[in-house]
């Protein structure tokens, strides 16, 4: 009686450990995924914000006064800017338009609430065709751009004197062919620019 | 009954192992938190080097005393002479890059959404400052008075004391002006 008793506790315990390690071993793995991610698009979004302040922070640059430094910007749905155009600079120092093209790439629905999926494009244009240097992952929940006065007042392209930027980056774990998602952060930048080829008169 | 025994130890060791596992799990919980808070901490640095690179050098070069491009740096405010202590804020009535020397705690707000009632969601962050002047040679800190100064920012999050801080140390960016770079 006495051995059948230790067989079935032997066997009780033994279930209770394998499901424990299991259980412990899944979490453990799934944190590691969740931080490896975090990590990746937090470096990410250093990239696009570091893009961003360079190419804004020279908006207008070669322009002369009058001539418009900033050259185009629209705004879709949901406040999102789609296309943002301006003078500004390649690697080289040399005057070039600079455009930032918005698309919509996917959506992920979260706790019923479903978030549409952006990726940013960059192109130059040093006075032949637009080419593709440069972009966002598609992973932006969120990118804005606004154009303000000088007391920071939304405004039009000629009297755009500081430039506000507004984006958001989802992080998504575990992601897999299937889409299930397991749990998913978002990541938040903003800054707003004061271009010194800004100070002038821009022109329409 | 020596068995039974020795299950009962395993399965102690084996929640002895799950506890501490757990325990790291949320700490890993808190750090990718963290990492959420530290990218609107930088976010807010970032902003605030911009503002700061709007205002004078020094008081001496805002008042035109002294020319940036001239290399005599006598006229310039002594390192001793920095603000301390001030009230300045983001934006603000302290007018040059010293007088943000050990300022008082500014609370700068980040908003990252709007709620259903449109009131922003966000979080503060307590911004101070420490400037100094650097050896254009050695690129190190200096009491001398040089044509670069570097400011220090240290941005932590503000919290009420009923609050969770999520951030578990204070973003510390650095940045370099100098009026003769412009």
């Amino acid at each position: 009686m006495i051995a059948h008793f230790d067989h079935l506790v032997a066997m009780l315990v033994t279930g209770v450990i394998v499901l424990m390690l299991v259980v412990t071993y899944q979490r453990a793995q799934q944190n590691s995924v969740e931080r490896a991610m975090t990590y990746v698009a937090k470096k990410q979004l250093f990239g696009l914000a570091d893009m961003l302040e360079r190419d804004l922070g020279n908006a207008g640059f070669g322009t002369a006064p009058g001539q418009a430094g900033i050259t185009a910007h629209s705004t879709g749905e949901g406040g999102v800017t789609d296309t943002l155009a301006f003078w500004g600079s390649n690697a080289a120092g040399t005057p070039v338009e600079i455009r930032y093209v918005t698309s919509a790439v996917d959506s992920v629905t979260i706790e019923d609430k479903t978030m549409p999926l952006f990726e940013v494009r960059r192109f130059e244009r040093n006075g032949g065709a637009w080419v593709q240097a440069g972009g966002s992952t598609p992973t932006l929940t969120r990118f804005s751009v606004d154009l303000l006065n000088a007391s920071s007042i939304p405004t039009d392209r000629a009297e755009a004197r500081r430039v506000r930027v507004r984006f958001s980056q989802a992080v998504l774990p575990n992601v897999g062919p299937d889409e299930y998602l397991q749990g998913y952060r978002l990541l938040h930048w903003g800054i707003t620019l004061t271009p010194a080829n800004l100070d002038d008169y821009q022109g329409g | 009954m020596s068995e039974t025994l020795f299950a009962f130890l395993a399965l102690a060791i084996a929640s002895l192992f799950a506890m501490s596992q757990m325990r790291a799990s949320v700490e890993a919980e808190r750090e990718v938190a963290s990492i959420e808070l530290e990218v609107l901490a930088n976010a807010v640095g970032s902003e605030t080097m911009q503002f700061l690179s709007t205002l004078s050098f020094d008081a001496r070069t805002a008042d035109g005393t002294v020319n940036p491009q001239n290399l005599d740096v006598s006229g310039l405010t002594r390192s001793s002479e920095f603000g301390d202590g001030l009230d300045c804020t983001i934006p603000g009535t302290c007018e040059d890059l010293d007088d943000f020397n050990n300022m008082r705690p500014d609370t700068l707000f980040f908003e990252v959404d709007i709620d259903d009632e449109g009131e922003s969601i966000g979080f503060n962050f307590a911004v101070t400052a420490l400037v100094s002047y650097i050896d254009e040679t050695t690129g190190v800190e200096t009491a001398d008075r040089t044509w670069t100064k570097e400011v220090t920012l240290f941005i932590d999050q503000a919290v009420a004391s009923s609050e969770t801080k999520y951030l578990l140390r204070p973003v510390e960016i650095k940045r370099q002006f100098s009026p003769q770079w412009r």
